[in-house]
């Protein structure tokens, strides 16, 4: 398969902002905690006649925050566009999206495979959710508010990922990214988090983008991520090796079966009919606002990890295990600093968390108290080797059958002998160590 | 002179999700054929260079800060529908076509 | 007939307790049961009873410095939201709306005091200059019952023509303030676009709408604008612009202002009883001590080709949340002028035409704003007529889609460049009142209303009453 094609895909992924109200009204943005269908609605979200929407200054914040967090240039004069197509869902009849002039444009996200180009970053407002049931034996569609006009934002990339595998770690990059900004909880399985891949085959040789692609969409989790775009390409390659091209279509991940489906037949391009929004004046993003919004910036993911790495020796794969938002990473670089400057191993505090060694809420507990406590489990075993090996040698003297069984192949009586001089030593002290130590002593 | 066709009514109707009878098809052809055909008096006027107004109101920036405020309550907002079901609204399902 | 007195006299003669709310309401309704059948003025009227008490309790609760509109009865055209009264646009789809809010400047009137009898009749969402495009008759003209009264804020100018209330708050998208009351003989002021909150207000074309007040004088105008102009926190479009009193500059001189003719508004296409009315009025205007100058803005003659691919467009989006779903009837209910409105709509912003339509059109609006600019540089004000031709018979326009447009052409490039226009009366030919408009620049309706006033001290057009009051 790799000596004929190179897959191409590109994804878009659209993220719900947390921020307390909705984009253009001020219903309470919590559609999945409402306890009741349209209770978080009014005249504006339910696209009442005559209603008018007025933007939500802190979700445009954002977006120009997570732009700049991916690398990305800020149109500094923006606009909102509406975007028409019926169904149920839309109230309006329209979207208030972006179209040709979203927040952020060319940006970067970097993979182990290769960096991904972010074409833009937009923010529009979310539909309401439907709901398919059968209510009197007919087949129905029951329609919920709480969600109309959720802040939503949009990330498409390039079709510059070349991998499954590749793809998964864009998205979680992606995730990443956006949990350390704080700005959603990204929440797949609530909808809060929503992926999309596009997905083709190019023939190898050829420099062209080829002439259609399958879009995957309704993919709730990054492993299904994964299985459906490594299902499409094998389906795809199937099609293109019997001499024809896939069809241009929408389609849907089927989790149980783990096959993609056909979920538009026709695929006919829809006419959005895009125009300026003649109810929302445009958006300058001046010198003084800018400076405001990078003030407020944290420090790139990136380099966080990377300083840690330099400052401290921790592996990336360990310390992205530990926290998730700015703030968290801010406490997490005092209690380095902290434990740092008293001569203590950051990585072994590192280690020490990580396999919950060390049972500590980091984010609670005041620095002085992690430090202390790290203190503790590394200082039971400040007993010197000699120290050690007295006591050892003293055990091994009154336990001669235990040394006769480990000797004669019974190794596991080697945890007797441990327990047996961490009682005499008083001390809990390291395994490994202690198996050394007992192991040369026998000898 | 730039005339409408019944096919493109057609085609537009579909847009704007209008049902429109075959006589409508027809009626609307020939009626919006005279408007557009009076408009066709902007075809000679160069714009190249200039750019569209979208709104004429000059003001930038006007902005809501993250505050909640009171909705309607569900029977308000249910209240002129003439389909809802325990708090929703109900419309036949769509065919699974997404 | 008390409703014929003045906003002014009305509030002090209420205030000194000589009449009551309670008169004016029962007058307001008599003059509805007696020539509504004939007029079709209003759509909904509220229930009489309920009214009477608000009444009472507003003559009880009178204080010395309440608002000047305060226990007065009045209208609104029905394109306004108002909290669980009946709300239609006109049209069988929203036949049972009933809103769960009121729009902004309908709270403003209210909080002011005044008392509302009714929603008035309308071309249906906005859609015509003739209050025939609706679904619950045709409205007439009181001046002649064959004739149009104008629209689409027909049912308004109704009102006030035959002082069934003292005014009415209406709405000009094209002309529909400007051209029901030059019909109607009554003074409408359109005012610049974000002036006023469009908050409530069923939207036609959304960066066209204006919120404007219908009275009996320009005096009565420049009252009713300090209270509802000014900036909503609920539409985006509204304007920070400092509201003037504009009640108290109403007298001061216009010496030496400069009123420009627009030489493509008096050509062929009008009707030259009206061209001369008109141009009897400016002599009025030289008495004050105005020069009058003929100025040349060639784009606006293109004004009606640039509008109708501008709000129809607009309006075909706007119309697109009635599916049925939320509120109202099915979308087959629009009437045939509506569905020509959205599909040219749909047609203008559709993939492969909008570059050559909506987007020329757009285009062609900065020629028109560049135009009105620099003729606002050689003047103060413009002034032209507000119909080309005299209201015609009932039926006449609604059956021809071009000619019914191209009625607008004075009045729809106002709202294209968002400028302010003061229509009044200027006179009367074969016995049908005519119109004029007075357009100044943005935000600049104190300079208006002063024009206005002074033009009507100097001459009783709008004193004059339709003979349906057979007096």
């Amino acid at each position: 398969m790799e000596d004929k094609y190179k897959v191409i895909v590109g994804m878009e992924i659209h993220v719900e902002l947390k921020t307390s109200s909705k984009m253009f009204c001020g219903c309470k943005n919590d559609p999945f905690h409402a306890e009741k269908p349209n209770i978080y609605t009014c005249p504006i979200c339910l696209g009442l006649p005559g209603a008018l929407p007025v933007a939500n200054k802190k979700a445009i914040e954002w977006t120009i925050k997570l732009g700049l967090a991916l690398g990305c240039k800020i149109n500094t004069l923006s606009k909102f566009d509406r975007k028409h197509y019926f169904y149920p869902d839309l109230p309006k009849g329209y979207q208030i999206s972006q179209y040709d002039l979203p927040f952020c444009f060319e940006g970067r996200v970097q993979t182990s495979f290769g960096p991904v180009g972010i074409t833009r970053v937009h923010l529009e407002e979310d539909t309401g959710k439907l709901i398919h049931q059968k209510v009197d034996g007919r087949d129905v569609s029951l329609i919920d508010f709480n969600r109309s006009s959720v802040p939503l934002v949009e990330i498409v990339s390039e079709p510059e990922i070349y991998s499954s595998l590749q793809a998964k770690e864009y998205a979680k990059k992606l995730r990443q990214v956006i949990r350390y900004l704080d700005i959603s909880d990204c929440d797949m399985e609530k909808g809060g988090m929503r992926l999309e891949a596009n997905i083709s085959l190019q023939k190898k040789g050829e420099t062209k983008l080829p002439n259609y692609k399958v879009e995957l969409k309704n993919i709730n989790s990054f492993r299904f991520l994964e299985r459906g775009i490594e299902y499409e390409i094998k389906r795809q390659k199937e099609i293109l090796d019997s001499g024809k091209t896939p069809d241009q279509e929408t389609r849907g991940f089927n989790s149980e079966k783990g096959i993609t489906y056909t979920q538009r037949s026709k695929e006919e391009a829809a006419d959005y009919r895009y125009f300026p929004d003649p109810d929302l004046p445009p958006i300058r993003l001046d010198d003084k606002w800018m400076s405001e919004i990078k003030s407020t910036e944290p420090e790139l993911i990136d380099s966080v990890f990377t300083r840690w790495e330099k400052d401290y020796k921790v592996d990336r794969k360990l310390t992205e295990l530990l926290f998730e938002t700015t703030e968290e990473s801010k406490k997490l670089n005092e209690i380095f600093s902290n434990l740092s400057k008293q001569k203590l191993a950051v990585d072994k505090f590192v280690n020490a968390v990580v396999n919950k060694k060390l049972s500590v809420n980091l984010f609670t507990v005041s620095v002085e108290e992690i430090a202390t406590l790290f203190k503790k489990s590394v200082a039971v075993d400040d007993i010197t080797d000699e120290q050690l090996t007295l006591i050892i040698k003293k055990i091994l003297s009154i336990n001669q059958k235990a040394v006769a069984d480990y000797k004669s192949g019974k190794t596991n009586v080697i945890n007797f002998l441990v327990g047996m001089v961490m009682r005499e030593a008083k001390k809990k002290i390291e395994f490994g160590r202690m198996v050394k130590l007992i192991k040369s002593s026998i000898k | 002179m730039t005339k409408i066709s019944k096919d493109l009514v057609n085609s537009l109707s579909k847009l704007a999700k209008i049902k429109l009878s075959d006589k409508e098809l027809e009626r609307y052809a020939k009626d919006l054929s005279s408007v557009v055909g009076y408009m066709d008096e902007i075809k000679k006027l160069d714009v190249k260079d200039i750019p569209e107004t979208a709104r004429v109101s000059d003001e930038g920036n006007i902005l809501r800060e993250d505050l909640v405020k009171e909705s309607l309550n569900q029977s308000q907002a249910l209240k002129n529908s003439k389909n809802t079901h325990n708090g929703y609204f109900l419309v036949p399902q769509i065919l699974k076509d997404d | 007939m008390l409703i014929n007195k003045s906003i002014k006299e009305l509030s002090s003669l209420l205030k000194k307790k000589e009449i009551s709310s309670v008169d004016l309401v029962k007058e307001s309704f008599d003059k509805v049961e007696k020539l509504d059948s004939k007029l079709h003025s209003f759509i909904t009227l509220r229930e009489k009873k309920q009214v009477l008490k608000e009444a009472e309790t507003k003559d009880k609760l009178r204080k010395e410095d309440s608002s000047i509109i305060y226990g007065l009865p009045f209208s609104i055209k029905d394109a306004y939201n108002s909290e669980d009264l009946r709300t239609t646009a006109g049209n069988k789809i929203l036949d049972d709306y009933s809103p769960p809010y009121s729009a902004t400047v309908l709270k403003k009137i209210i909080d002011s005091g005044s008392i509302l009898i009714g929603k008035n009749n309308l071309d249906a969402w906005g859609h015509g200059g003739s209050t025939e495009n609706t679904d619950y008759q045709p409205a007439h003209n009181p001046w002649d019952l064959n004739r149009i009264p104008g629209g689409s804020s027909g049912g308004s100018a109704i009102a006030i023509s035959t002082r069934m209330v003292p005014f009415s708050i209406g709405e000009d998208t094209g002309g529909s303030i400007r051209s029901p009351s030059s019909m109607c003989n009554i003074s409408g002021l359109k005012v610049t676009y974000g002036r006023v909150s469009r908050y409530g207000t069923i939207a036609y074309a959304s960066s066209l709408d204006s919120v404007g007040p219908m009275a009996k004088s320009v005096e009565d105008l420049s009252y009713l604008l300090e209270i509802i102009a000014g900036k909503d926190e609920f539409d985006s479009t509204s304007s920070s612009i400092q509201v003037d009193k504009y009640s108290q500059f109403l007298d001061q001189s216009i010496k030496g202002k400069i009123i420009g003719l627009p030489k493509e508004f008096f050509t062929k296409g009008l009707d030259p009883k009206i061209k001369k009315t008109i141009l009897e009025a400016t002599k009025t205007f030289e008495k004050l001590g105005a020069k009058i100058k003929e100025v040349s803005l060639p784009y606006f003659a293109y004004g009606v080709s640039i509008y109708y691919l501008i709000a129809p467009s607009e309006t075909s989006s706007n119309l697109g949340r009635y599916d049925g779903t939320r509120y109202g009837g099915e979308r087959e209910l629009f009437s045939d002028e509506t569905k020509r409105r959205i599909l040219l709509g749909t047609y203008a912003l559709s993939a492969g035409y909008a570059d050559k339509l909506y987007k020329k059109a757009q285009k062609l609006r900065t020629v028109l704003i560049q135009e009105y600019e620099n003729a606002l540089k050689e003047c103060d004000v413009l002034l032209a007529p507000v119909s080309p031709s005299l209201p015609s018979i009932i039926g006449e326009l609604i059956n021809d889609p071009l000619k019914n447009i191209l009625e607008d052409l004075y009045t729809v490039t106002i709202n294209l460049v968002g400028a302010p226009s003061l229509s009044i009366p200027a006179g009367f030919a074969e016995g049908l009142p005519v119109g004029m408009q007075i357009i100044g620049k943005k935000f600049a309706e104190k300079e208006l209303l002063q024009i206005g006033h002074l033009y009507q001290q100097e001459t009783d057009w709008h004193k004059r009453l339709p003979p349906i009051l057979g007096k």
